[in-house]
């Protein structure tokens, strides 16, 4: 909703028309970014200006229009209030500029602040001759012996105390009971929109209507803003309409000939003079959008082919290849019409590079901006990677959890297997011949598992590393990497927590698989799994064993037994080194 | 000269490492030697224990024993080799109750001749003999075994301390004192921090 807050304000529709600014306490505010407005027509000019799709940082420059918006706010508002002030000033006002050659606003801040925003009401006239329009007949005489009129007070009216008529009643009241103003007009009513401050009593300033009433009342304006935008959009979509219908035309004169390769740059810039009207080179001296003085050589001027105007090649026009233009213009949707889908083929692709377009930034904009908002808008691509990521973890844990019971299971019956052999049965060679056989397959799904895992951990390092990385990009205020929105980042991080909640879950069954499962590794030369336990078990006891030297090196430490700790020492690098030359057999096996 | 040597006191440091089966009381041994204690509820050993002692050999000539008291558990064999590869002598023990301790102790015996150096002295401590009703291992048996390959051998008691001291007074006799004495004196003679300690239990850590 786009509305004001009006404060000691009687509702009244029929009152308040945009145009006519209201002059009570009010707020008109843009409902994107909360940026104050004076008027509608303000927010309609600020939200093109600012809240367009366009890149930020072309709308800091004042376009055209609303450099014609302000000069004609200028003249309706200062100028016209000007002219019930004094004829000099107003007849200098007319003269003034508001915008400079550089684009910025040359009125100051408080001329802008002081002025009066209505328009429709003349009556108004400056602070300093309001006295004399409001009629004094109503005042009560000074008799000399008067006391002020406030039942509560009562004070004898004298030069000490003051002899104050209220503006608004007319009775006589004492300096304290008149440091009130309100808003009256001509027929002594109050009138917060059209009135103008006087002096008043107490008893006035309280009666008004909605004193003390801070909330006030909310305007709803949207529905004459939406119509004020709607007209401009209305505007703004036959403007486009116009240009796409011209560049429909120049393509159909340089793709729809017999032999499009021979176009050439000059052909078609002629053919555009025909059918826009082409600005003559003497009409400016500057660039109508970046005010950048043209000169012989170095500024030159160049004409938009699609609105025929004047433009700088300095960031305000651009020559687009012909190819691309056409491309991108049949990408995107809005291209409904068909327009000769035969023709572009790969081949002309080539030719055609050296045929181009000139482009204004302006028509650049309202031809393409929409439409590229609208393509990426459909297929937006980050949030379409996320979905894919979702649907092959998805695949991924679904496999897991198909291969993993069953390997549980089979653990198990290893391990019955395993402590039979552990207290010292020999079994037969048959069923040990089994048992390698059975060995095997475990290890074969223990490394499917496995592969299943590593999969869907890389999956989480990428999301990890990007998470990370549009993380740093977020704490220094940059925009996020890999065109993703700080939604998708969410979505991103919450995918990523879920896999590694995942990976630990079910991860931490096959570490308690026994060593002896483990892949015979072709890398270790001939180590068998046998050995491998072994190795593992010698590391183990070894670093035991380091452990307990370091605690009995401490000990002797804090007994001040040097001797020994010199004989400890000597063990503990003896452990080391046996611990190394061990994980060095192990490789990529140890724990 | 060799007056001069007589009477300087002697300092020698050696370092023993005790073998044995699992629960044969090698640990007990090595308590009942250093803290003359024993205790019947002793957990088995994790890895490798150290401990040091010293002996008064003869007036002039003082042991130091660097005891390592490895584990019996099949689990910490690997870290055997460790502790024998470089040891001076060696203490096997066995069983006198258990016949199987004597084989381990034969095994292990034979692993020293095999990798330890080849000075090491070697000796077979029969331990338990407080539970005499109980043998199962004869004192000709092991002795005979023994006398064969040259080696000490007592059956001695941790629980009553029979024999403890004089298995160690006997390891100490057969050790090369006078040439350790000679490597070590020579390190020593210009600081005489080492002064031998007496490790008393009783006496404070000072």
């Amino acid at each position: 909703m786009i509305g004001r807050r009006v404060l000691g304000q009687v509702p009244n529709e029929g009152e308040l028309s945009p145009t006519a600014s209201p002059n009570g306490a009010e707020s008109l505010s843009c409902p994107i970014c909360n940026e104050n407005m004076i008027n509608l027509g303000q927010l309609n000019q600020h939200l093109d200006d600012t809240h367009t799709n366009n890149d930020p940082s072309e709308s800091v420059n004042i376009g055209p229009y609303l450099e014609k918006d302000l000069k004609n706010w200028f003249r309706t508002k200062v100028v016209d209030r000007a002219n019930s002030l004094h004829p000099l000033i107003s007849s200098k006002l007319n003269t003034m500029d508001v915008v400079d050659n550089m684009g910025y606003f040359t009125i100051s801040d408080s001329a802008t602040s002081s002025a009066p925003n209505s328009t429709t009401n003349s009556r108004i006239s400056s602070p300093g001759l309001e006295t004399s329009e409001i009629s004094r007949s109503h005042w009560k005489k000074p008799k000399g012996n008067d006391f002020c009129h406030l039942k509560e007070c009562k004070r004898r009216l004298n030069i000490k105390n003051g002899i104050v008529n209220c503006r608004k009643c007319g009775f006589l009241f004492c300096n304290e009971h008149t440091y009130y103003r309100i808003k009256v007009n001509q027929t002594l009513q109050y009138d917060p929109l059209g009135g103008q401050f006087v002096r008043c009593c107490i008893t006035c300033f309280t009666n008004k209507p909605f004193f003390n009433n801070f909330e006030g009342f909310a305007l709803d304006d949207t529905k004459t803003f939406q119509e004020l935008r709607e007209k401009r959009l209305e505007s703004d979509r036959l403007k486009t309409i116009v240009l796409e219908k011209r560049l429909r035309k120049i393509f159909a004169f340089v793709y729809d000939r017999d032999n499009p390769s021979k176009v050439n740059n000059s052909e078609v810039t002629n053919y555009v003079k025909q059918i826009i009207h082409w600005q003559t080179d003497n009409e400016l001296n500057n660039c109508p959008l970046c005010f950048k003085q043209f000169g012989r050589f170095l500024m030159r001027k160049h004409h938009c082919r699609l609105c025929g105007e004047i433009r700088c090649d300095d960031g305000c026009s651009l020559d687009i290849p012909m190819n691309y233009l056409k491309q991108l213009f049949d990408q995107s949707p809005e291209t409904n019409e068909q327009y000769d889908q035969n023709h572009p083929t790969e081949d002309d692709t080539i030719v055609f590079d050296k045929v181009s377009l000139r482009i204004c930034k302006l028509c650049k904009n309202r031809v393409f901006h929409r439409r590229l908002f609208t393509q990426n808008r459909s297929s937006s691509t980050g949030i379409d990677d996320l979905l894919s990521t979702i649907r092959l973890v998805n695949i991924y844990k679904e496999k897991i959890h198909q291969l993993l019971p069953g390997f549980e299971e089979d653990l198990q019956r290893l391990q019955t297997i395993d402590s039979a052999s552990n207290s010292n049965q020999i079994l037969p060679t048959k069923e040990l011949e089994d048992d390698e056989q059975f060995l095997k397959m475990l290890v074969e799904k223990r490394y499917k598992i496995m592969s299943v895992f590593n999969k869907i951990d890389k999956i989480a390092k990428g999301l990890k590393l990007t998470i990370d990385q549009n993380d740093t990009l977020l704490s220094l205020k940059k925009p996020l990497a890999e065109g993703m929105t700080i939604d998708q980042l969410k979505i991103a991080r919450s995918i990523y927590m879920q896999l590694a909640s995942f990976l630990q879950e079910n991860m931490l069954k096959l570490q308690k698989v026994p060593n002896l499962t483990n892949k015979p590794s072709t890398e270790n030369e001939g180590l068998s799994k046998l050995e491998i336990r072994e190795y593992r078990d010698k590391l183990m006891v070894l670093q035991e064993q380091h452990y307990l030297i370091n605690s009995m090196i401490d000990d002797s430490k804090k007994k001040r037994k040097f001797d020994d700790l010199k004989i400890l020492d000597e063990n503990l690098a003896d452990i080391e080194t046996e611990i190394q030359t061990i994980s060095r057999k192990l490789g990529d096996d140890s724990f | 000269m060799a007056d001069l040597v007589t009477q300087e006191p002697r300092f020698a440091q050696f370092k023993l490492v005790l073998l044995g089966e699992s629960a044969v009381g090698k640990s007990s041994i090595v308590h009942r030697f250093v803290t003359d204690s024993f205790d019947d509820l002793r957990e088995s050993t994790i890895g490798a224990a150290f401990l040091t002692q010293t002996i008064q050999l003869d007036e002039r000539t003082t042991i130091k024993f660097e005891i390592w008291d490895t584990a019996g558990q099949e689990r910490y064999k690997s870290l055997a080799p460790m502790y024998y590869r470089n040891a001076n002598c060696a203490l096997v023990a066995y069983d006198i109750t258990q016949e199987s301790s004597l084989d381990r102790a034969k095994s292990w015996i034979q692993e020293l001749q095999k990798q330890a150096s080849a000075d090491i002295v070697v000796a077979l401590v029969g331990n338990k003999l407080d539970l005499e009703a109980e043998r199962k291992v004869s004192t000709k048996e092991a002795k005979e075994y023994a006398d064969e390959l040259g080696l000490i051998f007592k059956e001695i008691s941790a629980k009553t301390g029979e024999g403890i001291k004089d298995v160690f007074h006997s390891i100490a006799s057969k050790l090369p004192v006078e040439e350790k004495l000679n490597s070590a004196t020579k390190r020593r003679r210009n600081i005489d921090l080492n002064r031998p300690s007496t490790n008393n239990q009783e006496s404070c850590s000072c």
